[in-house]
């Protein structure tokens, strides 16, 4: 499902992306919605993780229960952002 | 002026910016101790075995031990609950945590490992739980569940970091993120905080605006 806003969301994953897990600006331009994360970043581990969902809640106004932390919403960029719209547009 | 680093792992992702504020401050002519507490770094205690109460009593004493000259506390995230016990001269807090937030942050650590678990079953488990390979024993769990920073205290400056909204949704009713669980904040810096990265990288500048704000307010507080 794509919102109004969504460019704006995608944005804001890339640049928590770029910071949190310490990858290049151009890096995270390059991820399309099919790019894997979770499982192929190898940046991204678990403790990684719960970095960019905290950061995500703060720079988006949303909040993530932890019942809601999945491997599939992080499996891929489409995925995340996604479940981030579906949060700060819904 | 004595640091306290975060508890777990935000400890390894603030050092390298705690350090670089004292030394900014050794330039400025404040002299800065950053110790090992129970647990922590060289000390001889096991990380397991440390407790919330252990490092107070320890940041206490060596506050004791510097009683010359007037002692400031510089505490960052949870660093901000070890000196709650000692008799000091003022606290200056960077963006500081409740010991429920960081039993938040450890539960959050277990979610996003797949091995959710609820504070519930934390907080009663007669065992030691491990958090993404933090081994933290009962004890120091109801510790910290019960902690908070130290209230009401005189020359008590909190400073808070956070990076600015990405998005402001136009939503009707919305809540938006966290609500702030600190009573209050005399200074808010819009910066992307160190403790979310995973490899933080080094950031003179920010160190060097901290540093400025702590000499700047403890030469206030000596005036």
């Amino acid at each position: 499902m794509q919102f109004e806003g969504t460019p704006e969301i995608e944005n804001a994953i890339r640049a928590v992306l770029a910071d949190t897990l310490g990858l290049s600006r151009e890096r995270v331009d390059t991820f399309r919605p099919e790019t894997p994360l979770f499982g192929s970043l190898p940046e991204l581990d678990s403790m990684a993780v719960a970095g960019v969902l905290t950061e995500l809640e703060d720079r988006l106004g949303i909040l993530i229960e932890d019942d809601e932390v999945s491997g599939e919403m992080l499996e891929t960029f489409g995925a995340l952002t996604t479940f981030a719209a579906n949060k700060a547009l819904t | 002026m004595v640091a306290a680093l975060p508890l777990f792992e935000e400890s390894n992702r603030t050092r390298h910016l705690v350090v670089t504020i004292l030394r900014d401050l050794a330039a400025r002519g404040i002299a800065g101790v950053l110790p090992d507490l129970p647990g922590t770094g060289d000390s001889h205690v096991a990380t397991a075995a440390t407790r919330l109460s252990a490092m107070r009593d320890a940041y206490a004493a060596l506050v004791g031990q510097l009683g010359r000259h007037p002692v400031y506390a510089l505490g960052i995230r949870s660093g901000a609950l070890i000196d709650a016990a000692s008799p000091l001269a003022g606290r200056w807090h960077l963006s500081p945590m409740t010991g429920a937030e960081v039993i938040a942050a450890l539960l959050r650590l277990r979610a996003a490992a797949g091995e959710r678990i609820n504070r519930e079953a934390v907080l009663a488990s007669p065992a030691p739980v491990t958090f993404a390979g933090n081994v933290v024993a009962p004890d120091m769990l109801a510790e910290l569940e019960a902690a908070s920073s130290i209230r009401s205290a005189p020359r008590h400056r909190v400073v808070t970091l956070s990076s600015p909204p990405a998005y402001a949704p136009a939503k009707a009713g919305g809540q938006a993120g966290h609500p702030p669980s600190r009573e209050h904040t005399d200074r808010s810096i819009a910066a992307f905080p160190p403790w979310r990265a995973a490899e933080p990288g080094h950031d003179p500048e920010l160190a060097a605006l901290l540093a400025d704000d702590i000499a700047a307010w403890i030469a206030r507080c000596e005036a």
